[in-house]
């Protein structure tokens, strides 16, 4: 389901409420995946490789679990999936909580996939979309393991990285992703993050209000320390009741080591590169250009008393 | 369905028991989200297995497969005792008040069976139980059983027949009464409104119900006493009070059963009681399992029955006349009030001989009702077929888009069945289970060699490329157009249906025959591009809004229709089925359709998704639903006798007392003011006028009927192959079973009375299907993607049977029952649990039903399992409850097991694109 206010359907510079999120020009668009209306059918998974033209793998024996759960992981053809998880919980109806959670990029606000990709291959799109150029990937993998969610996957064949795109090809003209169009319940929802977050909180009261006896309450997951997710959550279980083997971070942040690098070590580098070049310019000028010896007073090879320059010196 | 899937979002609570809307109904789980979340309505899922849908359930209680009638008994005699029905609504609109012969006998007398049983040995004698009751029966030598319905009747007051007896009656029936009770003549019929009449169909309910406490019900489901009377109070709170209704869902969990009928009767009962029928967000309501099951029983498909739910000529109506008198029910009750719409019937039993015969039928002599074809005692249900095919009497077959080899219950007997065939026909799109029948990967031992069957494999057209109509669940007919030409040399069903007439009889024309009439005289004339002419590819196309104008109806010449004083012409489409007539001027090949092609056009076309005037999803500009596009049924009895909704919240339709009508065109006399708004109401006349129930002849909702062939009042029997005692009678199961002891006994087993061999297999399974593939998996596990996200055969186990046995998650195991031993890789959930039946721990385990030998991922067919015996109403099979046992798989095992999935490994190499 689409979230729209706007009859033309288009990105406009209405004052965003939240904030832009890095490289967001526009007001910022995304998803709501409200797990409290998820009936784990599958259908998303469906669409995005249809919409994507993703390749379809099947393996013998591919039957994972837990629950209904086939696929086993994100793979550069398996953007997205539902991760299906059975927890015991004594007061819940029937003593146990079903809960699916559709796992994809979540297209945070401050990516820090966008932040270590060394060639600048991922950038954020106007309206939030953080995207991979295949054309610029170099498969360092970077972005994998500096993915708060583990979700860029790296294709062994191509040597590229891929993952959820927020379908830009879509968004950027007027329609909603893939899997937001094919969900039966509306529990994907896409829109303006400002006003995704309106309806969240309302569907997180509005079900606090009726939830069964005995179930965990619902609430926003969010990121504020990624400047906000652009794909966030509606979950009805705590972080830790969900599958153990794909986790979701508490409280999603930046990698020490990004913000290190990023925040100390790197501006730390430009400081060094234009000490250097201050310090050389001042060289030139106090001191001048080096000066060789003149060149017609050195021996050549063919004379006695020639050496060879030795490996590494500047003559 | 009584109601619609958008309507779900009006209820107040709803009822999902047999049936898995989240996982076989995703769009319509869309709209009971949304009566949780704008009406805080409580989702209570009663099921043995917690499915995807129970994630979501705010209430869930497991009970054991089959024991829905129990269930549902329960709740009636609970709500009874606690005084929570709908008394208005009973007394008016419910036979409850009627009074019954007195010789009726509910079950609780007669210990488990009613009145008339007769039964029939295995070796053919008759036998009648002693003292009427079942206990006395030695059940292991009974072959099956037939009712004599003649005390299955009500108390009929017919002074104009006989008034003397007449008088007789209605003094000794308010004799019988007591003070409480006040018995009246309504029509024909004796009712006593008060409902305490002892013979009065609520008071016999009462006593049949007596038995169902909770505790009797705690140890036929398994639930426990104190969950069972939560889930009861809760619905009595939520549904009961009139200004509150609840919707029921049912689907196949319900009806795959021998006493499936009878179990949708409870609900109906129930719902009845409650006053839920007839209101928005109320209703018993079928989850249809496929797009246009609801348009194949309407327009049907089946032996049984002709369009419009008129019933087939029999052998022993030889005349017209006979055929249209034993099939019109006489009138029941108050001459004006009982509407008795089905006395219509001779309009269209005349209509539809005229569109399909046109002249070479006449209504008045009866020549042409020859045409149709006659049944005998014989049934020809979807089991016969095969097992006639088993004996060498069916000689082909032809199949499109039907896959029984792996969708038929006991379905091993069917393939066996199958390749006795001389030629068989698979119109599909890929090639099916049922069109490799004869190939070595179809069963162990399967020599090509020696199968005779000559197989056609033809292309047939998808479902986007061809048009027509769908009726969905909620009698919607949404018309739609291709989207792209069938690929290659694919043709549509129609096409090549319209191809086979056509060769058909000019074989007739030419070679003569013993009868060619029917075909040589059906008038046919549907062919696209004209009159149908032979070329050298013969390749044409019905049309499909020529076969939707006769459907509608049309007349044949010019009339006037006495009541609206409109004039239709020859040629003209009828506006509505009360334009049928039965002096043959008009033809009309199903009247419950008339008025989607009316003379406005093709109104299953319309689509306007914005024009909802109640605000309550009724649509009434989207598609067109039966009858009359009316999207409620039975909605005057939302209203009370002065047109009052019994909850504004919940009207269907509601009496606008001030609204002012236009003269009578034919008088010109000024009409009353007043009128109905909302959605078409059932019938004509003001508040009160008609009993709602119009298609029942006695005008009221039947708590009580003699309509079904095994009871009055619905009775819990077990399953075939049940694991205890049945704890509510002596009769263990359904007597009038419909069953078959007269094939050579290759592979079946058949079933007997009494309980299953529990030594042996321990264990019950259920079957069920997934989100993820389609029925027998021929377009889903072709579709690479779906294939893809449920590649196996997989069967549910609780943690504490695979303690029990030994196994591990995604260990191979081999699941037999008396008549197949498959093999399928073990999910260990704790959605499985054991549940204590009886004083016994009971293991469940349960399988999808998708899986064959072709397609991109294959597995065992799980359906090899089932048994055939049948419901005797519906000739529905049991596929939800029967014993199994696990094991180690074998090496055989392994090596079957293995052989099939090299199927799938060859088709996905091959290359095919999915």
């Amino acid at each position: 389901m689409a979230l729209f206010t706007d009859s033309s359907r288009t990105a406009t510079a209405a004052t965003p409420a939240r904030a832009a999120g890095g490289g967001a020009t526009e007001r910022r668009q995304g998803m709501m995946y409200d797990m409290t209306r998820c009936i784990g059918c599958q259908a998303c998974t469906v669409a995005c490789k249809e919409w994507n033209d993703l390749p379809v793998t099947i393996h013998d024996a591919e039957m994972k679990g837990p629950s209904f759960q086939s696929l086993e992981d994100l793979t550069p053809s398996d953007w997205t999936l539902m991760r299906f998880t059975e927890a015991s919980w004594d007061d819940a109806p029937g003593g146990m909580l079903l809960r699916m959670r559709k796992d994809a990029c979540h297209h945070c606000g401050n990516a820090p996939c966008a932040q270590v990709c060394p060639v600048s291959a991922i950038s954020q799109m106007p309206n939030g979309a953080v995207v991979i150029d295949q054309d610029l990937c170099i498969g360092c993998g970077y972005c994998t393991s500096g993915c708060p969610f583990n979700i860029p996957r790296l294709d062994s064949a191509t040597h590229k990285a891929s993952k959820c795109t927020l379908c830009y090809d879509r968004t950027s003209n007027g329609l909603e992703p893939a899997c937001a169009k094919a969900c039966p319940t509306d529990a994907i929802s896409f829109g303006y993050l400002d006003e995704l977050h309106q309806e969240a909180e309302r569907r997180v009261a509005n079900y606090n209000a009726r939830r069964p006896a005995g179930t965990p309450e619902a609430y926003v997951y969010d990121a504020p320390d990624l400047e906000g997710l652009g794909v966030f959550y509606v979950l009805n279980a705590p972080v830790t009741a969900y599958d153990g083997r794909h986790t979701l971070p508490e409280r999603p942040a930046m990698n020490l080591a990004i913000s290190t690098w990023k925040r100390g070590f790197k501006p730390l580098g430009w400081i060094g590169i234009l000490g250097a070049t201050v310090l050389a310019a001042a060289h030139f000028r106090m001191i001048g250009a080096k000066r060789l010896s003149d060149p017609a007073t050195l021996p050549t090879p063919m004379e006695p008393g020639y050496k060879e320059p030795e490996e590494g010196s500047n003559g | 369905m009584t109601n619609h899937p958008v309507d779900f979002k009006n209820a107040d609570a709803i009822l999902v028991c047999g049936n898995n809307p989240a996982e076989n109904h995703p769009l319509a789980m869309r709209w009971i989200v949304e009566a949780m979340e704008k009406r805080g309505a409580p989702l209570i899922v009663v099921d043995p297995r917690f499915n995807r849908t129970a994630s979501m359930a705010t209430h869930f209680l497991r009970i054991r497969p089959g024991t829905d009638i129990a269930f549902f008994g329960g709740l009636i005699r609970h709500a009874i005792e606690k005084g929570a029905i709908q008394r208005e609504y009973v007394a008016q609109y419910t036979n409850a008040g009627f009074l019954l012969k007195p010789e009726f006998r509910t079950a609780t007398d007669l210990d488990g069976i009613f009145p008339g049983l007769t039964l029939e040995t295995l070796d053919g004698n008759t036998v009648k139980p002693a003292d009427g009751k079942a206990a006395g029966v030695d059940w292991a030598k009974v072959k099956g059983g037939k009712y004599d319905k003649a005390s299955w009747a009500y108390d009929l007051y017919d002074p104009k027949k006989d008034a003397a007896a007449a008088e007789q009656a209605l003094a000794t029936a308010r004799a019988e009464g007591g003070s409480s009770a006040k018995v009246e003549p309504w029509g024909n019929l004796l009712v006593d409104r008060t409902l305490t009449h002892p013979r009065s169909v609520f008071q016999q309910m009462r006593r049949h119900y007596d038995r169902y406490t909770p505790e009797r019900v705690s140890a036929v489901t398994g639930a426990p006493v104190e969950e069972l009377t939560k889930i009861w109070d809760l619905w009595i709170a939520r549904t009961a009070a009139p200004e509150k209704t609840g919707g029921v869902m049912y689907a196949m969990g319900q009806t795959q059963s021998t006493i499936g009928v009878q179990k949708i009767r409870v609900i109906t009962l129930a719902q009845l009681l409650f006053g839920n029928i007839g209101l928005a967000g109320g209703g018993v309501n079928a989850m249809r399992g496929h797009a246009n099951v609801q348009g194949a029983s309407d327009n049907p498909t089946l032996y049984n029955l002709l369009p419009g739910y008129l019933k087939p000529p029999t052998a022993a109506q030889q005349d017209w006349a006979t055929y249209l008198k034993e099939t019109t029910p006489p009138k029941l009750g108050d001459e004006k009030q009982s509407l008795n719409w089905w006395g219509n019937t001779p309009k269209y039993a005349v209509s539809l001989w005229k569109a399909w015969w046109r002249d070479a039928f006449d209504e008045k002599t009866g020549a042409g009702y020859e045409y149709m074809p006659k049944l005998d005692a014989r049934s020809y249900g979807f089991i016969d077929l095969f097992h006639e095919m088993q004996k060498g009497k069916i000689e082909g077959l032809y199949l499109f888009g039907m896959n029984p080899a792996v969708g038929g219950p006991n379905a091993r007997q069917i393939r066996v069945a199958m390749r006795k065939l001389k030629w068989l026909v698979a119109a599909d799109l890929y090639e099916t289970e049922s069109a490799a029948v004869w190939k070595p990967e179809s069963d162990e031992g399967v020599d090509p060699a020696k199968i005779d069957t000559e197989v056609f494999l033809l292309p047939a057209a998808s479902p986007y490329e061809k048009g027509g109509s769908f009726t969905n669940t909620g009698r919607w007919i949404q018309w739609r157009d291709p989207a792209v030409a069938p690929y290659g040399d694919a043709r549509s069903d129609s096409h090549m249906i319209n191809e086979i007439f056509w060769e058909l009889r000019e074989l007739y024309e030419k070679e003569g025959g013993v009868y060619p009439d029917p075909i040589l005289r059906l008038a046919w004339d549907y062919t696209a591009q004209g009159p149908y002419v032979r070329t050298a590819q013969r390749t044409q196309e019905m049309d499909l809004e020529a076969v939707a104008r006769e459907i509608n109806g049309y007349a044949l010449t010019d009339f006037t229709d006495e009541k609206t004083s409109k004039t239709v012409k020859a040629g003209e489409q009828l506006p509505m089925f009360t334009f049928y007539r039965d002096d043959g001027t008009t033809a009309g090949g199903d009247w419950i359709y008339a008025g989607y092609y009316s003379p406005a056009g093709n109104v299953a076309r319309a689509r306007d998704g914005s024009f909802d005037p109640t605000g309550k999803g009724f649509y009434p500009k989207w598609g067109w639903s039966w009858p009359a596009n009316r999207r409620i049924i039975y909605n005057r009895a939302g209203v009370d006798t002065t047109g009052t909704p019994w909850s504004a919240d919940h009207a269907a339709i509601t009496w606008d007392a001030t609204a002012q009508n236009p003269p009578d065109p034919k008088t010109g006399k000024p009409v009353p003011p007043g009128k109905w708004v909302g959605d078409v109401p059932d019938g004509a006349g003001g508040p009160g006028a008609i009993s709602p129930f119009i298609m029942r002849n006695e005008g009221v909702g039947r708590l009580w009927g003699n309509g079904l062939a095994d009871a009055p009042f619905p009775e819990h029997y077990e399953p075939f192959e049940s694991p205890v005692k049945n704890p509510l009678s002596s009769m263990q199961n359904n007597p009038v079973v419909k069953r078959w002891d007269n094939i050579e006994p290759t592979v079946t087993k058949i079933a007997r009375f009494g309980t299953g061999d529990t030594e042996k297999y321990p264990y019950v399974l259920s079957t069920w299907r997934l989100t993820e593939h389609h029925l027998t998996g021929q377009m889903s596990r072709n579709a690479r993607m779906l294939a893809q996200l449920q590649p196996e055969l997989m069967i549910e186990i609780s943690p504490d049977l695979a303690k029990i046995e030994g196994i591990d998650e995604n260990d191979l195991v081999a699941v037999e029952s008396v008549r197949g031993r498959i093999v399928a890789r073990a999910r260990i959930t704790p959605r499985q649990r054991p549940m204590q039946v009886a004083g016994k721990t009971l293991h469940v385990v349960g399988m999808p039903f998708h899986w064959g030998y072709k397609g991109y991922v294959t597995g065992h067919v799980a359906n090899d399992l089932l048994h055939d015996l049948y419901d005797p109403n519906a000739q529905i099979q049991e596929d939800k409850h029967l014993l199994v046992r696990l094991a180690k798989p074998t090496r055989a095992d392994l090596d079957r097991y293995q052989a099939i999935l090299a199927q799938a490994q060859y088709n996905r190499k091959s290359g095919r694109e999915g």
